[in-house]
């Protein structure tokens, strides 16, 4: 029995290679390597700094980022201008958002629905929002109702036809199977489409969310008052280098939060997924 | 027409179809096409790749409609699907963010019907197909046999008055064909379903079949309505068994011929 056992060939015979077609890797690996390449950016950044490849005061080092951070916050009031970015961008995306996800669906479940509207998205697709700031702040003057308003166009047109796609993927045999269990058409876009398209709304607006920062940050140094760009472009008049990258560090950081925010709403709201990521 | 005694339930009457291609080019997939299903009878279409047996079944589903002639339901003409023709497709089809016990409550939720009484009616038929251990489970951690399954109770629970199946098992290994075959046989008989069922597989055909209409190739008309009348006298419940029957092997040589020369025709031009 025992010498049975032991003729078993371990498990750890099959060596773990550094470079497997699509196969898992252990927790431990990804968070290693997710700290390696920022510790190798950080590293390389620093010893520019040390090496002086740069002058010190348009490159400041990396602990200087840091304190000049520790500063905006407690001394210039800076966790506000976050606060009022990220007031923002949620405000301006959820309208993106509340406005593509019926439409889009729509759009991509009736060929009328699609008939009216694409033509008018598609051409707006191709307009850069930041082309609309002029005019926005023409008629909306500098408030937030300008920030919101490109934040806005610049998610929405992107987000309905993603929207729209992922629903015309929705599989024919699942709707033809509603269909001959008796369900109307109200509910076979209820109990059917929208069940089945709404795990790709969700990765959509994962995706769109990076993109709609873009446009705060362009909106915010535009019309210059508060927010992280606003902080960013009063740093550059007093050539304040290292309070600049303290904004981008937070808006990275702030980014890669909404993004494990997503992934995690995403992970409990469908769970009766099949694991593909 | 067919004689409209009470025992015919489905009536098709001349049906042709034509798809419409790009430009002015159409197919035509059945070509005055007519047959008839008595209740309580399990036909089978069987005929060669390509000779319109899905799209024959998803006209009698109404998800396409006849170019020419009509299909009769208890005599009312079919317009469009609804529950009383519940089909099962050959690909996959539970719906996946529910489980198996709200799967198959599916339809009756649609109806209306009421939590308890939907439960009951969904547990019957789960156990029916055997999955009783699986009702929480959520498709993903099913096999493919399951998930037929699952379709099957599901399509049942409607109590539809016909059963239209599209080559249900087609994706299925050999061993989890024969016993699905089994099951379905099993299912037909406690539950009293009409059945239409497409398939290409000779042996399942004369298995699971009271009468087998075999249909020309393309495009589809009916070449001959065959009875398999030595299941009659026997019931046979395993596949086993009627392999051994001198009348299926007679059944299996005439079929098999019938569709090697369908498919000489086919070399011909
Ligand atoms: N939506 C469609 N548009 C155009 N042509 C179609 C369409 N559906 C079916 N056809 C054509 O109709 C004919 C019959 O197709 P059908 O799928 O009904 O055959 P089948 O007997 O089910 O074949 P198989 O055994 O391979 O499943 C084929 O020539 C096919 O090309
Ligand atoms: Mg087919």
């Amino acid at each position: 029995m025992s010498e049975y056992q032991e003729s078993v060939p371990s498990r750890s015979r099959r060596r773990r290679r550094w470079f497997e077609y699509k196969s898992q890797i252990p927790v431990s690996w990804s968070i290693f390597l997710g700290i390696s390449i920022w510790a190798i950016f950080f590293g390389l950044w620093h010893i520019a700094n040390l090496r002086g490849w740069a002058p010190a005061i348009i490159l400041p080092a990396p602990p200087e980022v840091i304190t000049a951070l520790y500063e905006l916050i407690v001394e210039k009031g800076f966790l506000y201008d976050i606060w009022t970015s990220v007031w923002r961008v949620v405000v301006g995306f959820a309208a993106a958002c509340a406005v593509s996800a019926p439409l889009g669906v729509l759009m991509g479940s009736f060929k009328t629905v699609e008939g009216f509207f694409n033509p008018l998205v598609s051409a707006w697709r191709y307009v850069p929002a930041a082309a609309l700031i002029p005019l926005l702040l023409m008629w909306l003057g500098t408030g937030e109702l300008v920030k919101i308003s490109i934040l806005f166009l610049g998610a929405v047109w992107f987000l309905i036809t993603l929207i729209m796609d992922h629903t015309k993927a929705v599989r024919a045999e699942l709707i033809e199977t509603a269909l001959t269990l008796g369900a109307t058409r109200k509910q076979v876009l209820m109990t059917v489409v929208l069940p089945a398209v709404s795990p790709d709304i969700v990765t959509s607006a994962r995706q769109m969310l990076a993109a709609s920062w873009t446009y705060l940050v362009i909106a915010e140094i535009t019309a210059q008052t508060t927010g992280i760009g606003a902080m960013m472009m009063r740093s550059r008049r007093f050539i304040h280098v290292d309070e600049i990258m303290a904004g981008i560090l937070v808006i990275g950081l702030l980014g890669l939060m909404f993004d494990l925010l997503f992934r995690l709403v995403h992970r409990l709201m469908f769970s009766y997924l099949e694991e593909s990521e | 027409m067919y004689s409209q005694s009470d025992k015919v339930m489905l009536t098709v009457d001349r049906v042709t179809k034509e798809f419409q291609l790009n430009g002015d080019a159409s197919i035509t997939a059945l070509s005055d096409m007519s047959f008839s299903v008595a209740k309580n009878e399990s036909c089978v279409l069987l005929g060669p790749s390509g000779c319109g047996k899905s799209t024959m079944l998803r006209l009698v589903a109404g998800l396409e409609e006849p170019t020419r002639g009509a299909i009769y339901l208890h005599g009312t003409e079919i317009i469009g699907p609804g529950p009383d023709r519940g089909m099962i497709f050959q690909t996959y089809t539970s719906f996946p963010w529910l489980n198996v016990q709200q799967n198959v409550e599916y339809g009756l939720r649609l109806q209306g019907m009421g939590k308890a009484e939907r439960a009951e009616r969904a547990a019957h038929f789960i156990d029916l197909v055997d999955l009783t251990r699986f009702r929480h489970v959520f498709p993903k951690a099913l096999s493919g046999g399951m998930k037929q399954r699952v379709a099957i109770a599901r399509t049942l629970a409607n109590e539809p008055a016909l059963l239209l199946m599209d080559e249900p098992f087609g994706a299925l290994d050999a061993e989890t064909r024969w016993r699905m075959q089994e099951l379905l046989l099993k299912v037909i008989e406690r539950s009293n379903t009409t059945v239409l069922l497409v398939t290409h597989d000779i042996h399942e055909a004369i298995f699971l079949a009271d009468r087998i209409v075999f249909m020309t190739r393309h495009p589809g008309r009916v070449l001959e309505d065959i009875s398999v009348a030595f299941k009659r006298e026997v019931k046979f419940l395993q596949k086993e068994d009627i392999l051994t029957d001198p009348e299926y092997g007679r059944l299996d040589r005439k079929i098999m011929r019938m569709m090697r020369r369908e498919a000489m025709v086919n070399a011909d031009d």
